[in-house]
C-alpha cells in the first residue's frame, strides 16, 4: 500500500463520534454498562478543543482511549512511533465507536495520559537516542 | 536543538517534564488527545498550559482533553461534555460543577468547611 505522506493542513482532523449499537457485543459487559457509554450519542468535536468532564469512573477516560485507537495511537499513550505495551488489553469501546475524520491529515498526533507517563517518557528517550541532535544521544 | 531542555525527563519532575513534552514535543497542525493534563501542574502551570494551548490551536492543531480543572476548562474556543448518570451532554462552563463548586468555595472557604464539617465552627489554621 503507498504510504502517503502526511502534509501540514490546519485541523480539524476529528468531526464527530458515535456509538453504533449494533456493534455492541455485550451490553452487559464493561464499558457499555457505564451511563455515559449506553447514552453516548452523538459527540460533535469542537474543531479546536473538546473537554471531557465527569466523575472518575464515568467513561471520559474509556471514550479517550477508545478515540486514541479509532486514529492509530497507542491506548497507553504517546505518539505514533510508540509502539510499547505494558498491559494485555485495553477496554474494546472503539471497536463500537465510529468515528468521522475530515479529509485533513494530522502532521502530528498524540495521546498523553497520566498513568502512563512514565512509559512515555522512557520511550521518547528512547526514540531520541537514534537522533544525533539529541541531547540524550550517549557520548562516549 | 535540547528538546527537552537538555534533562532527562525521568530526571525532572513529573509536572515539569509533563510540561516541556508538550511545550517542546507537539508542534501545529496536530491532533492531540490529552487526559487529566493539570494532574502535574500548579495553578500558574495551568496558566501556561492555557497559554500555549492558544497557540497550537492558532496553529491548526486540535485537542480533546479529559480534565477537572476549573481553569483550563476556561478555554473559550471548546465545547464541554459532560460524562454523567443521564449520557454525554454539552454544558457551558459557568454550569459546570468545577467552576461553580471552585466559586463558591473560594468567595468564602470559611462557610463552606462549616456546612462541610456541620458543627458550625471551621478549625483555626
Amino acid at each position: 500500500m503507498p504510504r502517503r505522506k502526511p502534509s501540514p493542513t490546519p485541523g480539524p482532523f476529528l468531526l464527530h463520534a458515535e456509538l453504533v449499537a449494533e456493534r455492541v457485543p455485550r451490553p452487559d459487559r464493561f464499558p457499555y454498562t457505564l451511563p455515559a457509554v449506553r447514552g453516548l450519542g452523538r459527540l460533535a468535536f469542537h474543531p479546536k478543543v473538546t473537554f471531557f468532564v465527569g466523575e472518575n469512573g464515568s467513561g471520559k477516560s474509556t471514550v479517550l482511549e477508545a478515540l486514541a485507537v479509532a486514529v492509530g495511537l497507542n491506548p497507553e499513550g504517546g505518539s505514533r512511533n510508540f509502539k510499547f505495551a505494558t498491559r494485555a488489553s485495553h477496554s474494546r469501546l472503539d471497536e463500537a465507536l465510529r468515528v468521522a475524520r475530515s479529509h485533513r491529515q494530522p502532521a502530528d498526533s498524540y495521546f498523553l495520559r497520566a498513568e502512563s507517563y512514565y512509559n512515555v517518557a522512557t520511550e521518547i528517550e528512547r526514540l531520541d537516542e537514534d537522533d544525533p541532535r539529541s541531547p540524550f544521544t550517549p557520548r562516549n | 536543538m535540547p528538546s527537552y531542555g537538555g534533562v532527562s525527563l525521568h530526571e525532572q519532575s513529573h509536572g515539569e517534564s509533563f510540561f516541556a513534552l508538550f511545550r517542546n514535543r507537539f508542534r501545529g497542525c496536530g491532533l492531540y488527545l490529552l487526559d487529566e493534563p493539570e494532574a502535574a501542574l500548579s495553578p500558574t502551570r495551568q496558566l501556561q498550559f492555557l497559554a500555549t494551548l492558544h497557540d497550537y490551536c492558532r496553529r491548526g492543531s486540535q485537542f480533546v482533553v479529559a480534565t477537572h480543572s476549573p481553569i483550563i476548562l476556561a478555554y473559550p474556543e471548546a465545547t464541554i461534555y459532560r460524562f454523567g448518570p443521564d449520557g454525554v451532554n454539552p454544558v457551558a462552563y459557568t454550569d459546570t460543577e468545577h467552576y461553580l463548586v471552585t466559586r463558591d468555595f473560594l468567595a468564602n472557604p470559611e462557610r463552606t468547611l462549616r456546612e462541610l464539617f456541620g458543627d458550625g465552627e471551621a478549625p483555626a489554621t
